[in-house]
């Protein structure tokens, strides 16, 4: 080796230190200024809702990523899972390649379902009756610095679980009403016939101590004319309960049908969910 | 006759620019402009740069004094780059794992990659080094053995 091929190797040694030099600068800025930032959601943060048409459980929540760093945040993934108070897995998600571009926030929903066909009898019981504590398990991994720099974040949220059914399982008449109606839901076409007094406990689930005061809104969302004597209606029942910080909403979405001076009532759709305030 | 002034070698001036003033001067900034950040940090990194750096200025000034071939040059080429990584790696925060407690929630920046990366720079500098010591040292020996015919 002569002195000129020496410069061969010296010259992209330099270039690669002066890349050295420029990165670790950017790279100090950022973590000493805290130019990442995570918003991790906490408790008040998460609410669910129950689909009974779709037999789903919903749970819903959201994090920002605040990237005002001097790179892109690239390849985020995240997986969150949904473990009850005795270890049992009942949820699992995962969401990857999910990119944040340098000077920019950007909120990430999360939202996790789970069919309660893929449940057992006994946990989906303990659901719908027992008052119990879910662990939801959330683990971000990121890369920034052209991947360079590994970002993590793992918490774990703990969130009350009250039982939807858990106080209206101690009133025999709405027991009986329910079991009257589910069956009629389980049904994979949903324009069953049921009867609108089959609905009459919903005004007994409100009047629940579960809810501390009488005032709940029953609205009429939208009505959409499919015919004459053909309408969609769309109804809800909002109400707040503050022993759980939250609002119970009950949807319902009715085909109704007039035939002379008959009418026909046929559910399209019921959920109920819970909003945490 | 006038006297020629003593040339200053570039790297005796670049060395206390890149590894001291210019660091001190951007630690000060950013915590005179974010006062709601941790002195501790700061303190931690000031405390890191200033010893490093102090030995990174002597190391470059002494390895000038002698010729490039020799061995004690090598050595304290190939300390300076050690002590570079070192300064270096108190400048991030003296750790692979950097744990920060955001919003009540631990947050973790694994430097793991980077740092396999400024390893693998400074290898490559170990090598040219190895290679300019070698290639010098001929030179040397063949310079010394012409004054040794001449003579």
């Amino acid at each position: 080796m002569n002195k000129k091929q020496l410069i061969y190797i010296r010259i992209p040694a330099l270039i690669l230190s002066c890349f050295i030099a420029f990165l670790s600068l950017g790279n100090f800025l950022t973590v000493v200024t805290h130019s990442i930032n995570i918003d991790i959601p906490e408790e008040h943060d998460v609410s669910w809702a129950i689909d009974p048409v779709n037999k789903e459980l919903l749970f819903l929540t959201d994090f920002t990523i605040n990237n005002q760093g001097a790179y892109d945040i690239d390849d985020i993934d995240i997986s969150a899972k949904l473990v009850t108070e005795n270890g049992k897995k009942l949820i699992d998600y995962n969401k990857d390649d999910l990119v944040v571009k340098r000077g920019s926030n950007k909120t990430f929903e999360i939202k996790i379902k789970t069919s309660f066909n893929d449940l057992n009898l006994i946990d989906l019981l303990e659901i719908l009756y027992k008052n119990s504590v879910f662990k939801l398990f959330i683990d971000i991994n990121a890369c920034y610095m052209f991947g360079l720099i590994d970002v993590n974040v793992d918490e774990i949220i703990e969130h009350k679980w009250w039982a939807p059914l858990g106080n209206i399982s101690q009133d025999d008449y709405i027991v009986k009403k329910l079991f009257n109606i589910i069956p009629k839901l389980d049904n994979k076409n949903r324009y069953e016939k049921i009867d609108i007094n089959d609905f009459s406990f919903i005004d007994l689930i409100c009047n629940q101590d579960l809810k501390t005061d009488w005032n709940y809104d029953i609205f009429i969302d939208v009505i959409d004319d499919i015919k004459h004597d053909l309408k969609t209606i769309s109804f809800g029942i909002n109400t707040p309960i503050d022993k759980i910080d939250g609002n119970i909403n009950i949807g319902f979405k009715i085909l109704f049908h007039r035939q002379n001076d008959n009418f026909d009532i046929k559910l399209k759709e019921v959920n109920i969910g819970y909003v945490a305030n | 006759m006038l006297q020629t002034k003593s040339k200053i070698p570039i790297k005796v001036i670049l060395t206390p620019l890149f590894f001291l003033i210019i660091p001190s001067i951007a630690i000060l900034t950013i915590f005179l402009t974010y006062p709601e950040l941790s002195k501790e940090n700061f303190l931690r990194r000031i405390i890191f740069i200033i010893p490093t750096s102090i030995i990174l200025i002597f190391i470059s000034k002494h390895s000038l004094k002698y010729e490039k071939g020799t061995s004690k040059r090598f050595y304290l080429n190939v300390s300076y780059v050690i002590f570079t990584i070192i300064w270096l790696f108190g400048f991030l925060g003296g750790n692979i794992v950097i744990s920060e407690t955001w919003n009540n929630f631990p947050f973790y920046i694994n430097l793991g990659k980077y740092v396999s990366l400024i390893i693998f720079v400074a290898t490559i500098n170990i090598i040219y080094f190895f290679l300019e010591y070698k290639v010098f040292k001929i030179e040397l020996e063949s310079k010394k053995l012409k004054t040794q015919f001449s003579k």
